[in-house]
């Protein structure tokens, strides 16, 4: 077989042990956490730094390939996935944390390293970066920028972009363009930064992230609260948040889903339950316990029965063990299974869980419900048998039905995972035909020949992805 | 003749003429109107006027035009006890505060525009309206372009409309001011108040006289703010270069309109430059500034971030980008000196070119191809220049 003449250029870049080529290691690199969408790569490269990136780029820009950028491949919407006979440039060799700054209270890290690494290296300096994806252990900082995670905490703590100083990315001419990128929190101009945030690699690659440090909480308080019904728990989700009470992070699982997590790891839940939401408040100790009466008393007018409390680190980590451990026991019950992401506002919640039941009934499908509930940001788990195609058809119309029905109430089709190829066609129900070409007149501006990860995120004029096989996605431990 | 728009209408047909006669649309807003290079001579001038469109109270957020004021805006958000923590002067637009990405002590706590707003709505140079975001708290659909304009000084695109979070208004607020006989003291000082239960809503410094004062501000409920103050307090307690000058319990209202009268020295001045460094560079540019003779001086320490009025000569300027320079901070004009030939731009540019400028041409030229927005205002380009 003919190899690309590309391959040994880039092979002269970044070196023989920092490139792979052979098929069957390629196959790893077909997906990311959205198995549906599978494209194999010409090849995938990992540079060691920003300079091997930027010849990288080059290169391939002389060949008119496309281009990938992926992190560690926790993406959860494809956005990562090559068409076209791409190139994937993989950033998980570019861990370093080149600089911790503790009197600006500033971190820089190239783009491949991992959230929690960056987490464990500052542990004992009372400072956090405080995004905190679910896939936090595997995935890159890079990769946090690129789809703006979210995580438990931004309730009260922010998102990515809340949390990002200055990146350095290369854009897709090579040009190493710095944006910010020193220890200073303020610029002069339009916020660069703030646009490369979540735009999922279309843009460019970004090389390194100046992260903001802030102080780690030390004082908390766990509530655990259960109900007879969904609504009772979102109508509590809602009224916490209408008392002007901000909390750290409000989780709302369903009652199969507690069920499920107690059948599997054994936390003492109350499996008769219809809801269960776990909250947390962080802050001035002396008046925490004032807020948690507050929220418990909130919880008792609408029908909690079960109420638990704790402010000591271990049944607190229990708790928020369970919480994290979801996904993993959903395999339990059904070897497939789709997690969608919608965001709604947060008094919407009662009505909005209500319908996704109703467009479960209507198609005859069980729906789940483990989500953060704080932020409207709701993930409905539609369960399916993958053999049977008539069932799979059934998944997509509901999916479509759910998101379609969340923008009617103000909502948005993608609140943390990103548009990537899954939610593509989708677009059009949340933008209108100047927005969109706006948005693609933007990528161009950046990148174009759209060569950068085109037809991700938006609409391309180049470029059409069709999901053969159906949008949906079976994941062990899926990220949420 | 300024002309002054609320409605969509009138919005749209302002982009259509200015597009068929070539006639650039310049705001640069109130406080911000000497800020960056000169309009072109041909332009129209316009402001916006506006209300609140939709008050989420139960959700915490809030959509509104963005010709309202952020006094208007919060006088209307007090009667539900919320309200939008930019504690800016109360006669910027809500548009100019977006446009400048205005801040002020609160961001501390609260967090600057970045983390405030949360969709748009904005006429494009076809007379589009562009409506990006959202009004949920999460949203990564398409780019965020709504992040892209904080700060575009109006250049890419005609804001009208924008969507914000807002807060519960805290109960009441816990003033202290300390005096430093020396600011040597203050990044430290910080570090470890940021780290204790002394962490503060907000941190304003202030030169008075030959005194650097730094004021406090707790926002909560009264038994957290006891606690916090009591932290507070016992931090300083063996630092005989700190002194408790003051400590007062204040409203949320009252706390922002002092804030406007504190801030007031920044209106009666012919020139104000701000300064950016890294917030551990805060006393050397402080001192700097004192050094020269700059007497009106205050700011953020926690973000970098100080503003000086006064007389600034181009001596003074120079020293000041000299010691900027080498520590990764910069300085932008406000009001700059207005030199003998009535022009600024021309002798003394508003703020050095950043790495990231001429990228940034490319995306005016994208946004705002015929080059009908605030022309030249930040953006230099060859049409403008």
């Amino acid at each position: 077989m003919q190899t690309h003449p590309v391959i040994e250029e880039l092979t002269r870049v970044v070196g023989e042990k920092n490139i792979v080529t052979d098929p069957n290691e390629l196959r790893v690199y077909e997906c990311d956490g959205f198995p549906i969408a599978k494209g194999m790569p010409l090849a995938v490269v990992f540079p060691e730094n920003t300079e091997q990136v930027s010849a990288v780029v080059k290169a391939l820009n002389t060949h008119e390939l496309a281009i990938v950028p992926r992190g560690s491949g926790t993406g959860l919407a494809g956005g990562s996935v090559v068409y076209d006979q791409g190139v994937i440039i993989c950033t998980s060799r570019m861990t370093a944390i080149q600089k911790v700054d503790l009197e600006n209270r500033v971190a820089v890290v190239q783009s491949g390293c991992r959230n929690t690494s960056l987490t464990d290296a500052i542990a004992c300096t009372g400072l956090r970066f405080s995004p905190d994806p679910s896939s936090q252990r595997a995935a890159t900082i890079g990769g946090n920028v690129c789809t703006n995670a979210g995580g438990i905490n931004t309730l009260k703590h922010g998102v990515t972009t809340n949390h990002i100083l200055g990146l350095e990315v290369v854009l897709p001419d090579g040009e190493i363009l710095l944006t910010r990128a020193n220890q200073c929190y303020d610029g002069i101009g339009p916020d660069l930064p703030g646009v490369i945030c979540g735009s999922e690699g279309i843009l460019g690659i970004v090389t390194r992230v100046w992260c903001r440090l802030v102080p780690d909480p030390k004082a908390f308080r766990t509530i655990y609260a259960v109900f007879k019904s969904n609504f009772d728990a979102c109508k509590t989700v809602a009224d916490v948040i209408a008392s002007g009470i901000l909390p750290t992070s409000m989780e709302m699982m369903d009652g199969t889903m507690i069920q499920v997590v107690e059948n599997a790891f054994h936390f003492g839940f109350d499996t008769s339950a219809g809801a269960l939401l776990l909250i947390e408040v962080d802050g001035v100790d002396e008046i925490l316990d004032d807020e948690m009466k507050v929220i418990i008393d909130i919880a008792k007018a609408n029908h909690a029965f079960d109420i638990q409390f704790c402010k000591d680190a271990a049944r607190r980590a229990e708790l928020w063990s369970a919480r994290k451990k979801t996904f993993g026991a959903i395999g339990r019950i059904s070897r497939s299974y789709c997690t969608m992401d919608a965001c709604v506002p947060r008094s919407m919640l009662p009505e909005v869980v209500a319908r996704v039941t109703e467009i479960g009934k209507e198609y005859d499908l069980q729906i789940n419900n483990v989500f953060h509930a704080g932020d409207g940001n709701i993930h409905p788990i539609l369960l399916f048998n993958e053999d049977k195609p008539e069932e799979v058809q059934r998944v997509m119309q509901a999916s479509e039905k759910i998101l379609e029905y969340c923008v009617t109430v103000g909502g948005t089709i993608t609140g943390e995972h990103g548009v990537g190829v899954e939610k593509l066609a989708l677009m059009h129900a949340m933008f209108d035909k100047p927005t969109l070409k706006m948005f693609l007149d933007l990528k161009k501006a950046f990148d174009p020949k759209q060569q950068f990860n085109d037809a991700k995120l938006i609409p391309s004029d180049k470029m059409v992805v069709e999901l053969h096989q159906s949008p949906l996605a079976n994941v062990p431990g899926g990220a949420m | 003749m300024t002309l002054t728009l609320s409605s969509l209408d009138q919005l749209t047909d302002a982009v259509n003429e200015a597009r068929t006669t070539q006639t650039p649309l310049v705001d640069y807003g109130i406080y911000h109107a000497k800020l960056g290079h000169l309009p072109p001579e041909k332009h129209t001038p316009y402001t916006l006027s506006g209300d609140i469109l939709e008050h989420y109270v139960n959700d915490f957020t809030v959509r509104a035009h963005a010709g309202i004021t952020i006094g208007q805006l919060n006088a209307q958000l007090f009667e539900q006890n919320q309200f939008i923590p930019i504690n800016c002067d109360d006669d910027l637009t809500l548009g100019e505060v977006i446009n400048h990405n205005v801040y002020g002590s609160l961001r501390l706590r609260y967090g600057s525009m970045r983390d405030q707003l949360l969709g748009l709505h904005y006429l494009d140079n076809g007379a589009n309206d562009i409506h990006v975001g959202g009004r949920t708290v999460k949203n990564v659909a398409g780019l965020d372009v709504t992040r892209l304009m904080i700060g575009s000084m109006g250049e890419l695109g005609l804001i009208h409309q924008a969507t914000l979070r807002t807060y519960a208004l805290p109960a009441e607020v816990a003033r202290v001011d300390l005096e430093f006989k020396s600011l040597d003291l203050l990044p430290q000082q910080i570090t470890d108040w940021m780290l204790s239960p002394a962490y503060p809503s907000s941190i304003y410094l202030r030169r008075l006289g030959d005194a650097w004062h730094i004021e406090l501000g707790y926002l909560g409920n009264t038994k957290a703010n006891d606690v916090q103050v009591k932290a507070l307090k016992d931090s300083i307690t063996n630092i005989d270069d700190i002194e408790l000058t003051d400590e007062r319990r204040v409203t949320v209202p009252e706390h922002l309109k002092f804030g406007n009268q504190g801030r007031s020295w920044q209106r009666k001045t012919k020139t104000l430059v701000k300064a950016i460094c890294p917030p551990r560079e805060i006393p050397l540019l402080a001192n700097t500034l004192a050094d020269m003779g700059v007497t009106q001086i205050g700011g953020y320490p926690t973000h970098g971030c100080l503003l000086a009025a006064g007389a600034l000569t181009s001596e003074m300027d120079l020293k000041l980008q000299d010691m900027l320079q080498p520590i990764g901070g910069m300085r932008q004009w406000i009001i700059p000196p207005v030199y003998d030939d009535g022009r600024t731009s021309c002798v003394t540019p508003f703020a050095p070119e950043q790495p990231d400028w001429a990228f940034l041409r490319r995306i005016k030229k994208t946004m705002d191809p015929r080059n009908l927005f605030n022309p030249g205002r930040f953006i230099e380009t060859e049409e403008s220049a």
